[in-house]
């Protein structure tokens, strides 16, 4: 039950190669929710039956179903359609998908959290509705959502291990591929721990940071 | 010449607004007085398109008032949390009016400095007192140049100091030309402001009593509503 120090030192690479192509996965899912996210919540506090509609069934849709269905049919379904996506990008696809999905609710909840008086301001000095949403609801929303936006954020890089069903190489697969050949289950669980860890930690501190900065504005009440 | 005409306004089937007609030339200052509920708020909601009329008119120098021809000072400023200062003022210069980034900065500046607010440029609104934010409320206003200026509840959200101040704000749009239309239940601001212009006692949406600033600085007690309103306040004529 001891560590295996000369297989950590073996396995490190290929668990640092793995992390890599995890913050990926990560980083690219996460800024492609954001942006369908914040388009899809603000849309949905329109009061637009005709846009209501779809966004609440897609809503339903993608949060009713596990993000390993999605994976694999972005995998295995998409490429019938004629669309053709790598591994990795499969698995970027579905997961942005399921993010816009959890993201466009916190937004939503952000927009309503602005209140309509800054709505209204905006209104009686001419600004259009896209100008207003752009430049006065949107950056306040997002501000008042940023902690749940980072939880959103630290459980995408938890799920993106999901990709490792459909052969990404991320970090738990390449741990997969350690434990199989050095069946040394102890070391590899407690290097994937630590990496996983470590990068948790790492971005927790990065977004902290940007919530620092972001905050010169927040009404201190 | 602004010329609200006939406005009437019902919400959840309770009349809100009965039959509102008000006029005001350039340089003038309107109040519009009454009791919280009276339906001082709703009628400049309407003026700034914020709110539909039922019934009516409003007309501009002849033609149907322009949205962009008016604009509102909000009770509670409604100053956008998430900008500077500068960028309150410069946002509808630059997108709605399509003024250069150095052009909205220059006439930003220019009213920064006029109502001494040119040290705060950089700060955002959280960091501002409240005389600064009706300040930068006002300049933002006054920044789209608008024909027809509306206050709501201009000194609520104040010291009761400051109303002598606001009332000489207000005299000093209406040298701007502008027309100032202030809804409001502090008489103090009405007495304090010496400029020309009319007062409109509202009472449950109706107009129950209209007369000159000029009728009220000199003899307000021979105004039946007008002088009960002015006890309900605390003001006793002599």
């Amino acid at each position: 039950m001891a560590i295996d120090m000369a297989l950590v030192w073996t396995a490190l690479p290929y668990l640092a190669k793995g992390a890599w192509i995890t913050t990926q996965i990560t980083v690219i899912s996460f800024a492609l929710g954001c942006l369908f996210g914040i388009v899809l919540g603000y849309l949905h506090t329109l009061r637009n039956p005709y846009l209501q509609m779809p966004i609440t069934a897609f809503v339903t849709i993608i949060r009713g179903t596990p993000m390993l269905i999605q994976i694999t049919f972005f995998y295995y379904v998409v490429p019938l359609l004629g669309i053709d996506l790598s591994p990795f990008w499969a698995a970027v696809a579905a997961i942005a998908m399921n993010s816009s999905a959890y993201i466009s609710q916190i937004i939503k909840g952000g927009i309503i959290g602005v209140g309509y008086a800054q709505v209204e301001a905006a209104q009686v000095l001419g600004l259009t509705k896209i100008q207003i949403a752009r430049y006065i609801v949107i950056p306040q929303a997002v501000v008042l959502v940023f902690p749940s936006l980072v939880g959103e954020f630290i459980t995408l890089l938890k799920d993106s291990s999901l990709a490792s069903v459909i052969g990404v190489m991320e970090l738990y697969k390449e741990a997969r591929a350690i434990m199989t050949q050095s069946y040394d289950v102890i070391t590899v669980f407690f290097l994937m721990a630590v990496f996983y860890l470590g990068l948790t930690s790492f971005f927790t501190l990065i977004f902290h940071a940007i919530e620092r900065k972001l905050s010169w504005y927040v009404k201190h009440s | 010449m602004l010329n609200i005409h006939n406005i009437s306004k019902t919400m959840q089937n309770k009349p809100i607004l009965q039959h509102i007609s008000v006029q005001a030339a350039p340089g003038e200052v309107v109040f519009v007085l009454g009791e919280s509920g009276a339906g001082k708020s709703t009628l400049l909601r309407i003026l700034n398109s914020l709110e539909k009329k039922d019934t009516g008119t409003i007309a501009l120098n002849g033609k149907e008032l322009d949205k962009k021809a008016v604009t509102l000072v909000f009770q509670h400023f409604n100053l956008f949390e998430n900008l500077t200062v500068l960028q309150n003022i410069t946002l509808a210069l630059e997108k709605v009016q399509h003024k250069n980034v150095t052009e909205a900065k220059d006439i930003a500046q220019e009213l920064l400095q006029k109502y001494k607010l040119e040290d705060r440029a950089a700060a955002f609104v959280h960091a501002l007192s409240g005389g600064q934010k009706q300040r930068l409320a006002i300049a933002r206003a006054l920044a789209i140049n608008p024909s027809v200026i509306c206050l709501d509840e201009p000194t609520s959200a104040l010291d009761p100091a400051l109303s002598n101040y606001i009332a000489q704000e207000l005299q000093q749009l209406a040298v701007k030309q502008c027309i100032v239309i202030v809804a409001t239940h502090d008489m103090n601001l009405v007495l304090n402001t010496k400029a020309n212009g009319t007062v409109y006692l509202l009472d449950k949406g109706q107009i129950v009593e209209t007369a000159s600033l000029e009728t009220i600085h000199k003899d307000a007690a021979q105004l039946k509503y007008l002088k009960t309103f002015m006890q309900g306040e605390g003001i006793t004529l002599s």
